[in-house]
């Protein structure tokens, strides 16, 4: 992943989530935080799309599960 | 094929003697604290520690005695973390009166994950006093007792099934998924089957098959269907009182899970709790059980190694643990119930996912 993509990818969960600074951003899971609600998550699809210049598909969308899935999948992007 | 298999035992004071034997003091394989704060959390153990392993395979099972090793490359594709036990599998490639080469496998048992992989070249070294003798690769372990209880499991070169055919032990016999000759069994009553083999997936679309719609429909749904039967048929016949017949299913064959790239193996597939409970009736008369299980992606070697890291980390993330089930694990469940004496699991289908969100 190049440098600052996964600062930038941990800024959005944050923002979104609405994360303390003492909370992990790396094991966040949909299953598992309640935070991540379908709101969120259109929030979270949404930002990154914008930040990043990304157009995802709906199969992307749907990989999104967790944090680390979404560092796979931006690394993947990666030109 | 040629293959061998031996199991190795290695400790955290194993490692301590390879380091005096090799003067490799490394603290990674020698200082539990030093080790500590690294990501691996505690020693592992020397990779040369499995070189001496493939040395081991080619120096005295193939192809022995004659053996003059000419060359081995290893790959460490996990690291070996003591306590803990080794399988070490030797598959010959090909072999003539001059050299041969040899693939070797080292698997953790206990969780299923392949450490390291390779192979090794060799020749043949010339004995002075008398002509070089060639041994042969050494017979299969002789079983102590002829009359002994076999455990039949199909499937048993895979990830799961070798597993499996590791905690069983002496009393393993791998069995072929298509109807077998039960000569074979040389009048050694069944104690159990355990049903692993199964056709890969196809990963065709129905409406797309065509003309070959009739040989995959067989090859993915009519053949597992009548495997299954003809081993429900071997169970009744030479099975002991109480022997299982166990089926191993997939997550991906229940309602609302099943893939649309495995349209017909999620079919195949779909057909172990239906035929679980039929055959709990009928075998059930004769005081035997037939139970199924279905596990999600496995972690280690088998069938699902080749999946991707996407479709691996999305399943783990719909599980409540966060993690996929090692071969080692999913091989420790079905060994357990084999030899659960308990007849109320007869009839069931266990989803062992660990709860496990579709």
């Amino acid at each position: 992943m190049q440098p600052g993509t996964e600062q930038k990818l941990q800024e959005i969960f944050r923002a979104v989530l609405e994360l303390d600074e003492s909370e992990s951003v790396a094991s966040l899971r949909s299953l598992t935080e309640p935070r991540w609600n379908s709101l969120a998550h259109v929030s979270l699809l949404a930002a990154i799309e914008s930040e990043f210049n990304l157009t995802l598909t709906i199969e992307e969308m749907d990989r999104i599960t967790s944090y680390a899935a979404a560092c796979l999948l931006l690394e993947e992007k990666e030109p | 094929m040629t293959e061998v298999h031996f199991e190795v035992r290695v400790t955290f004071e194993e490692a301590q003697r390879f380091a005096a034997l090799s003067g490799d003091h490394n603290p990674l394989h020698t200082d539990p604290d030093y080790a500590a704060g690294t990501t691996f959390g505690r020693p592992i153990l020397h990779g040369a520690f499995s070189a001496a392993l493939f040395s081991r395979m080619a120096g005295m099972h193939l192809p022995g005695r004659a053996c003059l090793l000419h060359g081995m490359r290893l790959r460490f594709v996990a690291p070996i973390l003591p306590p803990t036990t080794l399988r070490v599998t030797g598959t010959l490639l090909h072999a003539s009166p001059e050299a041969g080469e040899v693939t070797v496998a080292i698997d953790d048992i206990s969780t299923g994950i392949r450490c390291v992989e390779g192979s090794y070249r060799y020749g043949y070294h010339q004995q002075r006093e008398s002509a070089p003798v060639l041994d042969a690769p050494p017979p299969a372990p002789t079983r102590h007792d002829p009359a002994a209880p076999v455990i039949l499991i199909t499937g048993s070169s895979g990830g799961l099934g070798s597993a499996l055919r590791t905690l069983v032990g002496e009393s393993a016999l791998p069995w072929s998924r298509n109807p077998s000759d039960t000569d074979l069994l040389q009048g050694r009553p069944v104690a159990g089957i355990i049903h692993c083999g199964w056709p890969a997936p196809d990963n065709q679309r129905l409406i797309q098959l065509g003309s070959a719609t009739h040989a995959a429909v067989q090859h993915q749904v009519a053949a597992p269907l009548e495997q299954m039967i003809t081993l429900a048929q071997t169970l009744a016949t030479h099975g002991l009182p109480g022997a299982p017949l166990i089926l191993v299913g997939s997550t991906l064959a229940e309602p609302g899970w099943h893939h649309y790239r495995m349209p017909l193996y999620s079919l195949g597939k779909s057909l172990i709790p239906t035929l679980t409970r039929i055959l709990a009736l009928e075998l059930g008369a004769k005081g035997q059980k037939c139970l199924g299980v279905v596990f999600d992606i496995i972690e280690g070697p088998g069938m699902n190694a080749s999946t991707s890291k996407a479709i691996r980390l999305k399943h783990a993330d719909r599980s409540p643990f966060g993690q996929l089930i090692t071969t080692g694990e999913a091989a420790a469940q079905l060994h357990w119930l084999l030899n659960n004496p308990s007849i109320f699991t007869s009839g069931a289908t266990l989803t062992l996912s660990g709860g496990m969100v579709p």
